[in-house]
Formats: C-alpha cells, sequence, structure tokens
C-alpha cells in the first residue's frame, strides 16, 4: 500500500513542512496557532496557577493548624480559601484539561492539528487574561471571598458591597469562553479530523473521553455563564433574579450552579480516566481489556453525571421524594466508574505488568480515587449527607475525589508523556520520591479531614476554639498539607531537570501502540511528515517500521502544494477520508479578538459600561475580520491524497468542520437558552413574593412581527441555499437579503417587550426574567441579520458558489436554532402573560 | 454501506440516556410542580393522581427506552460481523448503551413508588 514520493528525503519533506507549519520566532509567536504551541501554553500557565492555588491552600492550613490562630484574620481568609477553590477548579484543572487534549489529540488521532487552531488561540489567550484578573484581585486585596460557589444572598450587592464577587464573576465568565471555545474545537476534532481508516472501533480511548468530556463542557458550562451574567446583571443594574423580596431565590442560583458543578466533577474525572487508560495496557503490556464496556460506560457516565446536582442542595429543604431521585443517579454513577476501575485491574491482571514511574501513580490513583468514590457513596445518602453537610468531611471527600481522580493521573501522564514533549527520559529516583511523600502527605491530610468533619467541624470558618478538641487532627493535617507541598516541589523540580538533563529518550521509549510515539521527539511542527492509515487500535504496536514510513512521506498528504497547511477530513464512523482540511497560519487576529473581549470585560469590571459597548462592537469586527479570511475563492475539483485517493477541499464539502463548530456551539447556545427558561419558570413556580405587582402586557403584533421575521427570514435563507444550488447567484443574494430583513423585523419586535410591554426589571423578577429572555432572542435575532447581510458580502465577493456552500450552510444553521428559540420565547412570555392575567 | 458505517450510529448510541434524561426531568420536573398543589393530594381508589401521574411517566420512559434497544437490535445487528469490525462495535455500543439507559430509568424513578410522594 505505501507510495514512495519521488525525489522527496525525509529530511527535505520535514524542511518544507516545518516552514509551512512552523510558528515565527520572537514576539511574533504571540501569532502562534499551532496545537502544540498552545496546548504547552496552556499547560504551562495551568501549572502556575497550580502553584497559586498550592500556596493559597498552605495559608489555609497553616490558620487552621492551631486553634484560635491569628494568622490570617477572617477577611484574609474568606479570600483565600475563595481564591483556593476558584483557582483550582477554574484556572488549573479545567485549563490543564485542555492543554493535554489541545496537545495530544491531533498526535493520538493521527492529524496535523485541531479542526479550528485560531479558537484554540483564541481561547488560549481569554484563558490567561480571566486567570490573571483574577489574580489582580488577589494582589489588590480584592479577591472574592464567598466561597467558590459564591452562593447567594453572600454574593448580592447587600452583603458583598464591594468588586470581590464582580472579580469572580467577571474572571470566571472570561475563563469560561476559553472552555466553551475548547469544546468545540475538541468534540469536531475527534469526530472529524482523524487519520483515514481510524474508524469509531479504532479510536484510542483518550479520544473517547476527550469526547465525552468535551460534550459534557458544552452542555454543563452554559448554566454557570448564565449564572455569572444573571449574577452581575442584578449587581450592576440591580435586576432582583436572586433576591426573594422582590420576586428572584436564591436557590435558583444554587441550581444553576451545580447544574455545572457536579457534572464538572466528571468533566475533570474523565480525562484523568483517560489518561489511566492510555498508561495501564502499555505497562501491563496487554491490551486494554473490555474497550467497547468502556465506551459505553464513559457515555453512561456523561449522562447520569448530569443528574446528581441537586445533592450538593439535600438541606435546602426540596422535598423528599425529589431527593431521592438524586440519591439513585448519586449512587447509580458508581456503576459506570466502577466498570472502568475493574477493566484497569482486568488489563493488569491479564498482562506482565512492568512498574515504571507512571504506573505508580496510576497506583497513587486507584488508592485515593476508589477511597474517594466510597465516601461519594456515603454522601449520596441523604440521611448521612445531612450529618455531614458543610463538614471537613466533604472537604475531605471533595479532595480525594479530584486529587485522586484528576492529579494524580495527570502527573502519570506527565512522566508518560514528557519524553514525547522534551524527547528527554524522566529520572525514576526523584519522582519515584516525589511520589511517596506526596501519597503520605496527602492521606495524612485528608483522611485525618474525614475525621474532623464527623467530629462536627464545619468548613470556611477560619478558626475554632481550643475546647472542642480538634487541635491535633488539624495540626496532623496541616503537617501532611506541607508534606504534600515539599512532594509536589520535588515533583516540579524533577520535571524541571529532566528536562533539561534527562537522558535523550529513544523513540517510543515505553514501546506504546499508538500514534503519537509514530513522530519525532519532541515532535516536529506538523506531527507528520505523511499522514498515516490506521488500520487497528495499535497501528504503531502492528507496524513497528510506521514512523520511519511517515517521514519519509510514504502515506497520505506527502506532498505540500500551493503553500496549504493541510490535514485530512473524515467520516464520522468509518474513517473514510472525505476532505482536505485547508488549516490556519500564524495570525494575530485570535489576540486581537481576545483583547477586545478582555476590553469588554474590564469595562463591566469597573463599571464603564458605553465603553463595554465600543468593546464589544471590537469584538464583531474582529471577528467579522476573522470570518472573512477563511474559504477559497474558487472551485477545486477533488485533489490527490496519496494511495491513489482524492478528496475536496473543506470548503467545498457538505461535512466541513465549520458545520459541525456550529452544531456544537448551537448546542451549547441551546444548553444556555434552556437554564435560561428554566430559571424563569423557576421563579414563577417558586420564588417567593409573586405574583408580581406588574405584569406584562401580552398583546398580538409583537408576536406575529417575531414569528414573521423569524419564520421568513429562516425561509429566506433555506431559499438562498436552493438558489445557489441551481446555481443562481443572483437569486442568492436577493434571498440573503430578504432574510437580513427579517432578522431585523424580528430584533425590533422582540426589543419592544422590554421597552414597551413588560414593567421594570428592577421593580420584580418578572420583569428582569422577561428582559432577560426576550433581550436573548433579540441578540439572536440581530446576529442572524447580520450573518445573513455578511453571507451577502461573501457571495459579492465571490466566496460563494454551487459548491462552495459552507457560509451558507452555517448560517442556516443559526438561523434555524434562532427562529425555534425566538419563537419559544415569544410563546413562553406571552403565553404566561397572558394566562396569569386571566 | 452499512448502518454501523453511518454517523447516525453515535446519535443511537445515545438515544437511550436521552430518553433517561427526559425521564429524569419529567419525574423532577412533575413532581417540583404538582407537590405544592392540594389537588393532587386528593384519594381516588385508594391512590393519589400524583403517584399515578409519576408513575405513568416513569413507565412511559420505560416502554420507550425498551422499545429503543428492540429497535437498536435489529438496526444494528450483523450476523457475519467481524469480531474487530465496525459492525460488531456499533452493535455492541449501541445495545449496551440502550440497555445502561433502560437500567439506569428504571433505578431512578422506582421511588415513585416506594416512598412517600410529599
Amino acid at each position: 500500500m505505501s507510495a514512495d514520493v519521488p525525489g522527496t528525503s525525509p529530511v527535505r519533506l520535514h524542511r518544507e513542512l516545518d516552514l509551512l507549519f512552523g510558528t515565527p520566532p520572537g514576539w511574533r509567536s504571540l501569532t502562534a496557532v499551532n496545537h502544540s504551541i498552545v496546548g504547552l501554553r496552556f499547560i504551562v500557565t495551568a501549572f502556575v496557577f497550580f502553584l497559586i492555588g498550592g500556596v493559597l491552600a498552605m495559608l489555609i492550613r497553616a490558620q487552621l493548624g492551631t486553634s484560635g490562630s491569628d494568622f490570617l484574620g477572617p477577611d484574609a481568609y474568606h479570600q483565600v480559601f475563595t481564591m483556593h477553590g476558584t483557582v483550582m477548579m477554574f484556572l488549573f484543572t479545567i485549563p490543564l484539561i485542555e492543554g493535554l487534549a489541545l496537545y495530544m489529540l491531533p498526535k493520538v488521532l493521527g492529524a496535523r492539528d485541531l479542526a479550528f487552531p485560531r479558537v484554540s488561540a483564541f481561547g488560549y489567550w481569554c484563558y490567561l487574561f480571566g486567570g490573571s484578573i483574577l489574580i489582580l484581585s488577589l494582589v489588590l486585596g480584592l479577591a472574592p471571598d464567598s466561597g467558590w460557589f459564591m452562593y447567594t444572598p453572600l454574593s448580592s450587592r447587600p452583603f458583598s458591597p464591594g468588586m470581590n464577587s464582580d472579580f469572580w464573576l467577571i474572571g470566571v465568565t472570561f475563563v469560561e469562553v476559553s472552555a466553551v471555545c475548547a469544546a468545540v474545537e475538541f468534540t469536531v476534532t475527534v469526530l472529524k479530523v482523524r487519520a483515514p481508516g481510524m474508524a469509531l472501533q479504532r479510536m484510542p480511548l483518550l479520544a473517547w473521553y476527550l469526547l465525552v468530556t468535551a460534550v459534557m463542557m458544552l452542555v454543563g458550562f452554559p448554566p454557570l455563564i448564565l449564572g455569572s451574567v444573571l449574577l452581575e446583571i442584578e449587581r450592576a443594574f440591580d435586576w432582583p433574579f436572586f433576591d426573594p423580596d422582590r420576586g428572584g431565590d436564591p436557590l435558583l442560583w444554587q441550581h444553576l450552579f451545580w447544574l455545572f458543578g457536579h457534572p464538572e466533577v466528571y468533566i475533570i474525572l474523565l480525562p484523568g480516566a483517560a489518561v489511566v487508560s492510555t498508561v495501564v495496557p502499555v505497562f501491563a503490556r496487554h491490551p486494554i481489556v473490555g474497550y467497547s464496556w468502556i465506551v459505553v460506560s464513559i457515555i453512561a457516565l456523561g449522562f447520569i453525571s448530569f443528574g446528581l446536582w441537586v445533592h450538593h442542595m439535600y438541606a435546602t429543604g426540596i422535598p423528599h421524594l425529589s431527593l431521592a431521585f438524586y440519591s439513585a443517579a448519586s449512587v447509580l454513577v458508581a456503576v459506570p466508574t466502577g466498570v472502568q476501575v475493574f477493566a484497569w485491574i482486568a488489563t493488569l491482571l491479564k498482562g506482565r505488568p512492568v512498574l515504571r514511574l507512571p504506573l505508580l501513580y496510576v497506583f497513587g490513583f486507584l488508592f485515593i480515587f476508589v477511597a474517594g468514590g466510597l465516601t461519594g457513596v456515603m454522601v449520596a445518602i441523604v440521611p448521612f449527607d445531612w450529618q455531614v453537610h458543610d463538614t471537613h468531611f466533604v472537604v475531605a471527600h471533595l479532595h480525594y475525589v479530584l486529587v485522586g481522580g484528576f492529579v494524580f493521573p495527570l502527573m502519570a501522564g506527565a512522566y508518560y508523556w514528557l519524553p514525547q514533549v522534551t524527547g528527554r527520559m524522566p529520572m525514576p529516583r526523584l519522582g519515584a520520591t516525589a511520589f511517596w511523600v506526596i501519597f503520605i502527605g496527602f492521606n495524612l491530610t485528608f483522611f485525618l479531614m474525614h475525621l474532623t468533619g464527623l467530629l462536627g467541624m464545619p468548613r470556611r470558618v477560619y478558626t475554632y476554639p481550643v475546647e472542642v478538641g480538634w487541635d491535633w487532627l488539624n495540626l496532623i493535617s496541616s503537617i501532611g498539607g506541607f508534606l504534600t507541598a515539599i512532594g509536589f516541589a520535588l515533583f516540579t523540580v524533577d520535571v524541571a531537570l529532566m528536562s533539561r538533563y534527562g537522558r535523550p529518550a529513544p523513540r517510543n521509549p515505553w514501546e506504546a501502540g499508538s500514534l503519537e510515539w509514530a513522530m519525532a521527539t519532541p515532535p516536529a511542527s506538523y506531527n507528520f511528515a505523511s499522514l498515516p492509515p490506521v488500520s487497528s487500535r495499535e497501528p504503531l504496536g502492528d507496524r513497528p517500521g510506521l514512523a520511519a514510513e511517515l517521514a519519509a512521506g510514504r502515506h497520505y498528504l506527502a506532498v505540500p502544494r500551493h503553500g496549504w497547511r493541510e490535514t485530512l477530513g473524515v467520516d464520522m464512523a468509518t474513517g473514510r477520508p472525505d476532505q482536505i482540511i485547508l488549516l490556519p497560519g500564524p495570525t494575530w487576529v485570535p489576540l486581537v479578538t481576545a483583547l477586545a473581549t478582555g476590553g469588554f470585560f474590564v469595562s463591566f469590571l469597573v463599571g464603564i459600561y458605553p465603553f463595554a459597548l465600543v468593546a464589544a462592537a471590537g469584538v464583531l469586527v474582529t471577528v467579522l475580520w476573522w470570518l472573512w479570511n477563511t474559504g477559497m475563492p474558487a472551485d477545486l475539483g477533488p485533489l490527490d491524497i496519496g494511495h491513489g485517493e482524492r478528496a475536496v477541499p473543506h470548503p467545498a464539502s457538505p461535512d466541513a468542520p465549520g458545520r459541525w463548530g456550529m452544531i456544537f456551539t448551537l448546542v451549547a447556545d441551546g444548553a444556555f437558552f434552556l437554564s435560561l427558561a428554566f430559571g424563569y419558570l423557576f421563579l414563577w413556580i417558586f420564588a417567593p413574593n409573586w405574583p408580581p405587582p406588574a405584569l406584562m402586557q401580552p398583546d398580538w403584533l409583537t408576536p406575529l412581527l417575531t414569528a414573521v421575521g423569524l419564520l421568513g427570514g429562516a425561509w429566506a435563507m433555506r431559499r438562498a441555499l436552493v438558489a445557489n444550488r441551481a446555481g443562481d447567484a443572483p437569486g442568492r443574494e436577493r434571498w440573503l437579503l430578504l432574510a437580513a430583513a427579517g432578522g431585523l423585523l424580528a430584533t425590533a419586535a422582540l426589543a419592544a417587550i422590554p421597552l414597551f410591554l413588560s414593567p421594570s426589571p428592577t421593580l420584580h423578577a418578572h420583569g428582569a426574567g422577561t428582559a432577560a429572555l426576550a433581550g436573548y432572542a433579540a441578540f439572536h435575532a440581530g446576529l442572524a441579520a447580520l450573518m445573513a447581510l455578511f453571507v451577502w458580502a461573501r457571495s459579492r465577493a465571490g466566496y460563494l458558489s454551487a459548491i462552495r456552500s459552507l457560509d451558507l450552510r452555517v448560517a442556516g444553521l443559526w438561523w434555524g436554532y434562532t427562529a425555534a428559540a425566538g419563537l419559544v420565547t415569544v410563546l413562553l412570555l406571552h403565553g404566561i402573560a397572558w394566562t396569569a392575567g386571566r | 454501506m452499512t448502518r454501523a458505517e453511518r454517523p447516525s450510529v453515535l446519535l443511537w448510541a445515545i438515544l437511550g440516556f436521552l430518553v433517561w434524561a427526559s425521564a429524569f426531568a419529567a419525574l423532577h420536573g412533575t413532581h417540583a410542580v404538582t407537590c405544592p398543589d392540594s389537588l393532587w393530594m386528593v384519594e381516588v381508589l385508594g391512590m393519589r393522581p400524583y403517584r399515578a401521574l409519576l408513575a405513568g411517566l416513569w413507565l412511559l420512559h420505560l416502554a420507550i427506552v425498551i422499545w429503543l434497544l428492540a429497535a437498536g437490535r435489529r438496526r444494528f445487528r450483523a450476523t457475519d460481523a467481524e469480531p474487530a469490525g465496525l459492525d460488531r462495535f456499533a452493535y455492541v455500543l449501541v445495545v449496551f448503551a440502550t440497555i445502561a439507559a433502560a437500567v439506569a430509568t428504571f433505578w431512578i424513578g422506582l421511588p415513585v413508588v416506594l416512598l412517600s410522594t410529599c
């Protein structure tokens, strides 16, 4: 099957490809979009935040080591424990997952880059700027101090009048933009950007885990973003979403937060399990046992983890039967987790394990995570949870789960993949010492915390009296905490030394079978000189000479052409190549767009709202600039991809990544909309002080105009696609202009609801909820109009043809969603107001 | 192209759990909305219509997920499938994910018939 490229030497091919895929040095490296560079930036930045979070943890333990301590006052302590949780959850774990996925996915999937490299780079800058805002608050002494889950009313303006909560809401939302971008990126990459022949049953488990994780992020993060937006609007403009005196409800915040917060635990756990599923078979010297069972259990975990959020709210007075649903789901989630644990154990038992550093950390994971899982089953049971609610028992449980389920596997992954990243081998002695120090220190800290919790020590208190007798347990916990910190310091030193002075790693030092080892180490900017054909789950294991064949350009896309950066897009199920994806090169666009986005968030933070509007306009301009530079101005037929096969460039493919990018963006958008609609109904049904003093006045004109605008616009978009298919360019452009007019009409009709029909949003939560829903729909209709105009301009500029219809398809998806969400909004607002008025 | 080779195989793999999610939302939502309403507390033939409503929702979802299981088995059955091939994998993925969803739907709805309602 090999197809030698005549006249091509590996060295020459390397030079040509590196010229194409490389990133310029110096300050121009800020233009990098290459997945390896952006991925490593995520990882290093996340590690820096981890060190900051670790220092905060030490401050907490120093304070709690003895009773009545004056080391930190209550104000400083509140900031420190809030920032410890915030940094670890939002600035360390999720971004580290993003970094791991960004770096590894194309390599294990046999691709040259991700589906949307500029989106990844944009996500990185959002993460860096958002995280920096949070750390700045710490430096200024204005750090958030209401706990990492920001419960209202404590975080509301009357009880937190300073900027502390604003820093949290703005910073975290900014960072979450990055997470949603990454989730879309990973989902589309796993589904569409793989090596030829990598059908579903041959995908590495790492890709399955990251696919499910990414989809969970798409559904799980929007409720948090919504909650943060609503709370910030309440704080900034006095719209009372969470104020019970005016029809709001603090419980709404808890629902929105934990709708995100509990899936988040599994979003963190799954990538850890992905690393374990990768490392265990390599060192067990046996293929993973139960591949299909593990895939099913990952899917099951992904869903069931969304049915647990109320188990953080057992003590809020929810009826017992409702608690039972969540308790049942909380117990149930242990089953798919158990399937994976047993699959790993079975793999070790069936193989001939060799104990290397990565496997040592996996054993640490198994011990600690299983212990955390068992206490998880305990707190899933309602009566037990009531006893330990808000005590240190819960703090111990969550650290066992998160550190066991994430930090230990990631350290295993660090030792496993550092030879791939740096080209140097780890030094086992220091790494093993670090393991034992961390393992002992961790258990000393958190095992004893179960006991202080059972003795009744509440969490989030800055001190305790000597009479309660918790001193010695806390002192040992603190000693354990410092021991753990020493262990992490050893790990850091070890990684730094190894990266610089470790002995050079041979190619594929662990004798793994996956594709990330079928390339030079450290990897070249393009990953593979030619893309590998895949016919099994372990392509490298089955074909030890594969790396040399790839470097010699014997497989797919070995001949660079037109200065394009190419990788292959494949059919989702079979892995057959169906398009050539043209990748972007280094560009300032992501950084400039992130700076404009940062301008928007910072203006909101400091309360200069007119400038926020200017910055929002800046974001719009930069995004249009970004999108304008996509696609192709001419039709090209199928091109040679090697092995005698041909495929079209992605702008001419009906199944291009951009289409899927829009579909999964709309999944996240839909989760946001459903959360908003849920919040609106929740307040109507459960919040105190309803009905409101004044109701929205339902009418017939605004729903009619909205329906005409949205349905007419969506239909016009459809007609534009039909005209395009028939090669009727003038017809296409006429329909696009009509769609834009429909969008503008719907925007005006929807904006009329809060302006003319609804009572003031500051009067009661009814007005606030109505304005929020109508604003959401109006924003979408306005953007739909803009999209139609943008595609019209692209059509005039020659970017569309009967074959190149991607712009139309993507805009059509947005239009379809906008029409559906807009009509549901109108029905909800007018229907409820009409019913309540009668 | 076999059915396993179509991208819809991924949709089939999650359909069962989408029904589970619908069951979960329907049970919790209905319970939360109707529990405070005294109308639903009236006993009819020794049973509150409220419990019957919840049980009906639960059984409806169970029936749907079981139907999905049967349909998935028919759709993806491949008698001559290679053990390491896509057809075989698709069958295992769809059927076992739907079985897991059916068990999950049964389990989370069980409290409806065992516990006090409000």
